[in-house]
C-alpha cells in the first residue's frame, strides 16, 4: 500500500461520457465525491470493496479520472481495487469453461486481468461503456479470451480430449439423453446447468431454444452461434449427454 | 457489421431484454425457455449475427443462474484470490504501460471529420446509396415510417435526438455522425420531407413545435412492440442530448 501516493486534489469525477449516460446511481455518487479529496474518495472505495456498496463502474470512472489527472499513484490504486472485485467473476467464467485446477488457470486468470485493466485505463471512446455496465464488459472479454483459447489451441479433434474428466473414462451410455425430459425436474436442470462449455451452449440452443444444428439458410444455428462446424457441434452433444448420463448415473448410485 | 464500439452496449441491451421477457413470460423455474425469451435470442442474433455468441452466452448464463442461482464447480484451494497476486498483476500491466502513464492520459482524440458528405437531406442521401426511403430506410433503423419521415423533416428537437440514433444513420449513410447531427439542427420544414415545404428560420425553442424523440418512441401508437422496446432501451444509455442540452460537435 504504501508505494501508491495519495493526492490532496479535488477532482471532476462525475465529468460526462462522451457517448453514453452513467447509471443515474454511479452518477449521483460521483458527482457527491466531486468536493473530496482524491485520499478520501480512494478510502471510500476500498470500503466499497469490503461490503460492495459501491458500484463497480464509480472505480472505473474514479481511476480513469486520477490516471487522466496524472494521479497516478492513486489511480493504480484504485485499479488494483477494482482488479480485486473481478477476481471471483473470473474463477466463475474459469469454471463454466471448465479450467479452474488446470495448469492454464493461472495464465488465462492472468490474462482477463490484463484485459480488463487496459479497457479500464483506455482512453477510447469504444470502452466508455465499462463506466456504464462493467460486467457486461467483463464477462464479454472474459468469454472472448476463454473461447478463443479454446478454439486457438485445438483441431475440432482435441475439443473431446478436454472435455474428458480427469481420471474418470467416460461411462457406456445406457439411454440416450435426448429421450430425457431435461425440463422435468430442478436435478435435471441443475446438471444442465453445470455442463462445461460450449456443450452447455449447445445443449441449451438444442433443447430449450430449439436451435438447428446447422443449415444452409441464414437462420440461427447451434455451429453459427459457437462458430464452429455442424459436426463439432454434434460431438458437444453427444458429449453432453454423456456427462448427462454419469452424472443421473452417479445420482442413481446415491439414491 | 456490428460497430465494435456499440458491442458492448447491444449485448448490454439484450441482456435487459431478457430480463423483461422473463417477468412477462413467467417464472424461469417453470422449465422450459420461456417462448419470449428463446424469440429474443434468434430476433437479436438475427439481427446482430456477429454478436449471436454472446447473446447466446447471455441467454445460457441467465437461463443457468435462474436455474441453480449462479452456483458453479466448486473452486480448487489454488485458486489465486489472494492480494498479492492481484497486487503482481496490476503491476505487471502498469510497468507494460508505464510510458502513457507517465503524463496525463489526453481525452478522446476527436473524429476525423470527413467533409465530402453535404447533406442534401435523408431522403436524397438514403437514395443515393440505394437504400428505399421511407420504408426500407425506417425498417433497418426500427422506426415507423412516419417517424422517420418525421426525422428527415428536422420536426424534432435535435437535443432529444439518440446519439445511437445519430450514429446508425452516419453508418447507412456513410456520412459522419457530425454531419448528421449538424444537419439535424438545422431548420425544420414545416411539411414532411419530400412535401413541398416552408421553412422556418426561428430557432425551436422559439417556435416550440419541435416534437421529442423519447415523446415520440412512448406515445406514438405505430410502433412495432420489439421496436419500442428497443428505442426505450437505447434511451436509457443515450440521454446524452437530455443530459448535456445539444448535439453540437463537442457532445459527439
Amino acid at each position: 500500500m504504501s508505494k501508491y501516493s495519495t493526492t490532496t486534489l479535488s477532482l471532476n469525477f462525475a465529468r460526462p461520457l462522451e457517448t453514453y449516460v452513467r447509471e443515474g446511481l454511479v452518477q449521483d455518487l460521483l458527482v457527491s465525491w466531486e468536493r473530496l479529496p482524491a485520499r478520501i474518495v480512494v478510502r471510500k472505495l476500498e470500503g466499497g470493496l469490503r461490503d460492495e456498496g459501491i458500484p463497480i463502474e464509480a472505480y472505473v470512472a474514479v481511476a480513469r479520472t486520477l490516471l487522466r489527472s496524472g494521479a497516478d499513484g492513486d489511480g493504480w490504486r484504485v485499479i488494483e481495487l477494482l482488479a480485486q472485485r473481478t477476481t471471483g467473476r473470473t474463477l466463475r467464467h474459469l469454471a463454466v469453461w471448465g479450467l479452474v485446477g488446470t495448469r492454464h488457470q493461472e495464465d488465462l486468470a492472468r490474462e482477463i486481468t490484463r484485459v480488463t485493466i487496459e479497457c479500464v485505463i483506455s482512453t477510447s471512446a469504444r470502452d466508455e461503456f465499462w463506466e456504464c455496465r462493467f460486467w457486461t464488459c467483463f464477462d464479454r472479454r472474459a468469454r472472448t479470451i476463454l473461447r478463443d483459447f479454446r478454439c486457438g489451441r485445438t483441431d475440432e479433434a482435441s475439443w473431446d480430449e478436454w472435455t474428458e474428466i480427469e481420471g474418470r473414462e467416460p461411462i457406456v451410455r445406457t439411454h440416450r439423453a435426448s429421450s430425457i425430459d431435461w425440463t422435468d425436474s430442478l436435478a435435471a436442470r441443475s446438471a444442465l446447468a453445470r455442463l462445461p462449455e460450449p456443450m452447455r451452449t449447445a445443449f441449451y440452443l438444442k433443447h430449450y431454444a430449439d436451435y438447428k444444428e446447422e443449415s444452409r439458410t441464414a437462420e440461427p444455428t447451434i455451429a453459427s452461434t459457437l462458430r464452429v462446424s455442424g459436426r463439432s457441434v454434434r460431438k458437444y452433444l453427444r458429449r453432453a449427454e454423456q456427462l448427462l448420463d454419469e452424472w443421473r448415473a452417479e445420482e442413481t448410485d446415491h439414491d | 457489421m456490428t460497430d465494435p464500439a456499440q458491442a458492448d452496449m447491444i449485448v448490454a441491451l439484450f441482456s435487459d431484454a431478457l430480463e423483461r421477457s422473463v417477468d412477462t413470460a413467467g417464472p424461469p423455474w417453470t422449465g422450459v425457455m420461456p417462448r419470449k425469451e428463446a424469440e429474443l435470442l434468434r430476433d437479436w442474433s438475427a439481427r446482430y449475427p456477429d454478436l449471436r455468441t454472446d447473446f447466446a452466452a447471455v441467454a445460457v448464463d441467465h437461463w443457468a443462474n435462474a436455474v441453480v442461482g449462479g452456483q458453479r464447480p466448486v473452486l480448487g484451494e489454488d485458486v489465486p484470490t489472494d492480494h498479492a497476486w492481484i497486487a503482481d498483476q496490476v503491476e505487471r500491466v502498469r510497468r507494460a504501460t508505464s510510458e502513457p502513464s507517465q503524463a496525463p492520459i489526453p481525452d478522446h482524440q476527436p473524429p476525423a471529420t470527413d467533409h465530402s458528405y453535404a447533406p442534401a437531406g435523408l431522403r436524397t442521401a438514403a437514395l443515393s446509396r440505394g437504400i428505399g426511403f421511407p420504408d426500407e430506410l425506417a425498417a433497418r433503423l426500427r422506426l415507423p415510417p412516419v417517424m422517420l419521415e418525421r426525422l428527415a423533416g428536422r420536426q424534432f428537437d435535435p437535443a432529444s435526438v439518440p446519439v445511437v440514433l445519430i450514429q446508425q444513420l452516419a453508418a447507412l449513410l456513410q456520412a459522419q455522425r457530425q454531419d448528421i447531427a449538424q444537419w439535424l439542427a438545422g431548420p425544420a420544414a414545416m411539411g414532411y420531407a419530400g412535401m413541398p415545404a416552408a421553412m422556418v428560420s426561428e430557432s425551436r425553442a422559439q417556435y416550440g413545435t419541435a416534437l421529442r424523440f423519447s415523446d415520440a418512441v412512448t406515445e406514438r401508437a405505430d410502433w412495432d412492440d420489439a421496436d419500442r422496446g428497443y428505442w426505450q432501451s437505447v434511451l436509457r444509455f443515450s440521454r446524452l442530448s437530455e443530459e448535456m442540452g445539444g448535439l453540437g460537435d463537442d457532445e459527439l
